[in-house]
């Protein structure tokens, strides 16, 4: 390492007090900084899954569950642009129908294992003692196990269902979401802003909704994006294997386990399902990513 | 003699560990008229910040407190309190560090209109037009524009009113000040505590302001009383300590102030370091740095004796050290 001499810094003293800040004024407000690109391209690929989802029944030229057995196996044209499948439905409109169910599934699957989790992650840090040990026991539990293995148990035990999805998603997903909580509160409770809130005679529950919670959720946020991925990915492959969505609610798992059987000739039955899931994760991956970049700074 | 706000009573705060307990604060006795404000001069670690969180419940893990607490009720009857009981309406607080202490995801309005509401019991709409009304009364100027700003668009001493007006939203009998002015610069301090002794003058609130600086006390202060190793070593009216100092700590606090006059000399520090809380010196806990120490001294019983009117000390050589001051 070199060092070179550096000039001696201005003494104050020399200083004269107008160069000198004046701490009364306000301070220009800083501009946050931009989200990323890549959050834009996720958002408007999100949205556009959204509208569609919204839309569908407009843009669905079909029935999704109409059958036309005397057309069925129908190449892509303009009577039907993607085709029909085994029983003559029409795929775009199923396509487009599924959005709903996945897109779906996917959220409330990621976001009421958002809200257990911070709840009880929130009590776990904040109250401490016996809470924090039951809860956090409770989270080792549920990690120690493989969580497909979690899922079919649960499936068998309730039967397959949409519903039966959604509460197995809640029961694993909670954990990491009470982790996060959890460490981000016993970094911010001894914060001075918590402790005046203290002093001010807030109530616990006002203190963890008003100032620990709005401060420690942007992490959970980065994970909720990825958990919806997740859960549409578990939907899909739950339908798939016959344990998600039963028939015929057009949903792409199912759609592609039955486009499985015609993959050496109308290789776009089960193509075109998992095009869409491919979209609708490449965007909820930038969303998730482009907020974690963004928080980073 | 003014009705006293707030009483403490033989104050002890307890660390537990392995090697036994100790006392980081030990038998502090106070009180805080109304619209009185007493200072609490000491080093850093002399148990200053614990005795106001003690009095407010407000103790890390790991530490307990005993002794009594007393407050004013609305007939002006002193009775001990339950510390989460009073917080806000009896007992507020302002922090050291005005960037740490507001939420940073709450507007200032709205950070001084909960307070507002849940002690005020008011109405959404009547809490926030209190907020800007109480900004405005600490000298927030375009309070109402500055109530809809976030803590990172607000000065230091910005933040620092806020911060004081979110502890008056709950009209507070007794202010505890934890250093509120030891993170701004002079002209923002200097306003700071003029709303400070405002508050007390006008409102009636009595306030407990605890500081490292004399200066700032003898500023600031009606009575003061100056701690070293968890306890009070002299109390009194500022006037009479700052200026006929009878215990050779306070002395030599005072000596290493720097002020104007003594521009060109050098200033005489205290040598040697303050004890820890697990092992403080029997008798006279200043003994090793005291540059009067005598044998005696080191079997002291530990009590503060009235050395003149309203004036006490802890040290049993008094008597000399008013000989050497005169």
């Amino acid at each position: 390492m070199t060092s070179t001499p550096s000039p001696p810094p201005p003494s104050a003293a020399a200083l004269p007090a107008a160069v000198l800040p004046d701490a009364t004024l306000p301070q220009p407000a800083r501009r946050r900084p931009h989200m990323p690109r890549k959050f834009w391209i996720g958002a408007v690929i999100v949205g556009g899954y959204a509208v569609a989802a919204l839309l569908a029944p407009v843009l669905a030229p079909a029935d999704p569950m109409a059958q036309d057995v005397a057309n069925r196996l129908a190449d892509p044209g303009t009577n039907h642009l993607l085709g029909t499948d085994e029983l003559g439905r029409d795929v775009f409109s199923r396509l487009v129908h599924g959005i709903r169910v996945d897109l779906m599934v996917g959220f409330l699957g990621a976001f009421f294992p958002l809200v257990v989790g911070t709840l009880l992650g929130a009590l776990a840090g904040y109250l401490g003692g016996w809470a924090d040990v039951v809860i956090m026991r409770i989270t080792d539990l549920v990690q120690g196990f493989p969580v497909y293995i979690l899922i079919i148990a649960l499936v068998f035990a309730l039967g397959p269902g949409i519903r039966t999805i959604l509460i197995a998603f809640t029961a694993i997903a909670w954990v990491i979401y009470a982790r996060i909580i959890r460490d981000a509160i016993l970094r911010v409770r001894s914060l001075d802003y918590v402790q005046a809130a203290r002093a001010a005679g807030i109530p616990h529950h006002r203190i963890l909704l008003r100032h620990v919670i709005p401060n420690t959720i942007h992490q959970s946020v980065i994970y909720f994006t990825s958990d919806v991925l997740f859960a549409i990915l578990a939907v899909a492959a739950f339908s798939f294997l016959g344990l998600g969505v039963p028939p015929p609610t057009p949903e792409w798992g199912s759609m592609i386990a039955e486009g499985q059987p015609y993959l050496r000739d109308q290789w776009w039955l089960a193509a075109a399902p998992g095009v869409a899931i491919v979209g609708i994760g490449l965007g909820l991956s930038l969303l998730g990513d482009g907020v974690d970049d963004r928080w980073r700074r | 003699m003014t009705t006293t706000a707030l009483r403490v009573h033989d104050l002890r705060v307890t660390a537990a560990s392995p090697d036994g307990p100790s006392y980081p604060v030990d038998g502090v006795s106070l009180h805080v008229g109304q619209g009185e404000i007493l200072g609490i001069a000491g080093e850093s670690g002399s148990g200053k910040s614990l005795t106001l969180k003690a009095i407010l419940g407000l103790l890390p893990p790991g530490l307990t407190a005993t002794g009594t607490l007393q407050l004013a009720s609305g007939d002006g009857e002193l009775a001990p309190y339950q510390s989460h009981q009073v917080r806000g309406a009896g007992v507020g607080m302002v922090f050291q560090e005005p960037m740490t202490a507001l939420n940073p995801t709450m507007r200032a309005g709205d950070l001084v209109a909960l307070a507002a509401r849940l002690h005020g019991r008011l109405s959404r709409r009547a809490s926030r037009h209190r907020a800007v009304e109480l900004l405005r009364q600490v000298g927030v100027p375009d309070a109402e524009r500055r109530a809809k700003a976030w803590p990172h668009q607000l000065s230091g001493g910005l933040r620092q009113r806020v911060m004081i007006a979110a502890a008056l939203a709950a009209q507070p009998r007794v202010l505890l000040c934890d250093e509120p002015t030891t993170a701004l610069d002079v002209t923002v301090q200097h306003q700071i505590l003029r709303l400070l002794r405002w508050l007390a003058d006008e409102h009636g609130t009595g306030m407990i302001f605890v500081s490292h600086d004399l200066p700032v006390i003898a500023q600031l202060c009606d009575r003061i009383a100056v701690m070293y190793a968890g306890r009070f070593v002299e109390t009194g009216y500022t006037r009479d300590v700052l200026t006929h100092p009878r215990h050779p700590y306070t002395a030599a606090l005072l000596r290493a102030a720097p002020s104007v006059d003594q521009r060109g000399e050098q200033l005489a520090g205290i040598s040697g370091q303050p004890p820890d809380a697990r092992a403080f010196p029997a008798g006279c806990r200043f003994r090793p740095r005291c540059p009067l120490a005598r044998d005696d001294c080191a079997h002291a019983p530990y009590e503060i004796q009235p050395v003149a009117a309203e004036h006490g000390s802890a040290c049993i050589h008094h008597a000399d050290l008013e000989v050497r001051t005169a």
